[in-house]
């Protein structure tokens, strides 16, 4: 039995998963490249709609407070990066 | 329904217009360009010009958008503008340039609308023709949603098609025997001004079906209904998607196919190629579906 179970898992994992992701990317760069950006924002609002479906709190606080100092660490090495140009 | 991040977009470039350059960047950019990203902000970078970041918050406060903090020592240390979007909930960063480095960005920056979506007759090679003879042109206001406001008294297409005969009648009540039977030109022409109006899983329905008589024109085989339009006991709102499954359609027409598909409703249109599905869906098809 557990043999069994432990074949099937590898078996599950052994798929060509990344095949599947490729389908997956190449199939929505060309529907947005062909509906144009609007479809995009569609698709995204629809992944959003379903996030906040299944956590009505997403973003959090913490997150938010996440995302803020990430702009502010990119700020910083865009300001370091100029400087650096200039000498 | 129109996506929270366009709708968003639409009021934020109102405002940024008027305070200088400025650049969209990080998920929403990459979406796009064609990437689909998860997203819970908006992240746009503006050359504030004038520097007057409190006249700045009041004028984009006037357009709906509230700053989520209130220390005023945060905006001047960090130079990031946290606001939420008051129509859709949506957090947007404005983050203030500071650098040289992203004058360059702003430089670069390529300017794209993305308030329309794409036209099949103009970008997808379908030309449109001179409508038939006898067909009625009318002019109606859409609702915000593209809707038609009385389809009952629209005065749309109907009789065979072919003999130029107007009248007033329901758009959905135009059997499947008779679509099949028109000129793909006066199909196509019958369809466009047949949007439906009103919400519901009958509509809905009848809307997969004047669909697939037109990927039928477009050379599909087999066209089959499957999802909650046509589960009885799943649940439907407005918002529902209308599943369509399709086979035989040459691979070459499936974008303009599509694209033409979804101005024949105002449901939300997720059209599936059975030749390049994945094996699952191809059995939710094989398990639910229902022939159109």
């Amino acid at each position: 039995m557990n043999h069994r179970i432990t074949t099937g898992i590898r078996a599950f994992m052994a798929r060509d998963w990344q095949r599947a992701r490729d389908f997956k990317d190449a199939h929505w760069a060309e529907r947005i490249a062909h509906l144009g950006p609007l479809e995009g924002l569609r698709i995204a609002d629809r992944l959003r709609r379903q996030a906040i479906l299944e956590n009505p709190d997403w973003p959090d606080a913490q997150s938010r407070r996440e995302d803020l100092g990430s702009h502010n660490r990119l700020a910083d090495l865009f300001a370091r990066a100029d400087a650096a140009r200039r000498t | 329904m129109q996506p929270a991040g366009r709708e968003l977009l639409a009021a934020l470039a109102a405002v940024l217009n008027r305070w200088g350059r400025w650049y969209l960047f990080g998920a929403q950019a990459v979406v796009a360009y064609g990437v689909p990203r998860l997203s819970a902000d908006v992240d746009v970078t503006l050359r504030l010009a004038p520097d007057e970041p409190d006249r700045f918050v009041g004028d984009m406060e006037a357009a709906g958008f509230v700053l989520a903090i209130k220390d005023p020592d945060f905006v001047r240390e960090t130079r990031v503008m946290p606001f939420v979007h008051t129509a859709t909930a949506m957090p947007l960063d404005v983050v203030l340039a500071g650098s040289g480095l992203e004058d360059e960005f702003l430089r670069r920056a390529k300017t794209t609308d993305i308030t329309k979506t794409a036209l099949p007759s103009r970008r997808l090679g379908l030309e449109r023709r001179p409508s038939p003879a006898g067909t009625h042109k009318i002019v109606q206001p859409l609702d915000r949603e593209g809707r038609t406001t009385n389809p009952v008294t629209d005065t749309s297409w109907s009789g065979d098609g072919r003999s130029g005969e107007v009248r007033t009648e329901d758009p959905a009540a135009v059997s499947p025997d008779r679509l099949r039977n028109m000129d793909r030109e006066v199909l196509l022409e019958h369809l466009r001004r047949t949007r439906f109006s009103s919400a519901g899983r009958e509509r809905a329905q009848a809307d997969a079906h004047r669909i697939a008589a037109f990927l039928r024109t477009e050379g599909a085989r087999r066209v089959i209904g499957f999802g909650s339009v046509f589960a009885p006991d799943r649940r439907f709102t407005p918002d529902s998607d209308l599943d369509v499954a399709v086979e035989g359609l040459p691979p070459g027409r499936y974008f303009s196919a599509l694209a033409e598909a979804r101005e024949m409703t105002a449901f939300p249109l997720d059209l599936l190629s059975l030749e390049t599905a994945l094996d699952y869906m191809r059995e939710s098809v094989r398990k639910e579906g229902v022939s159109l």
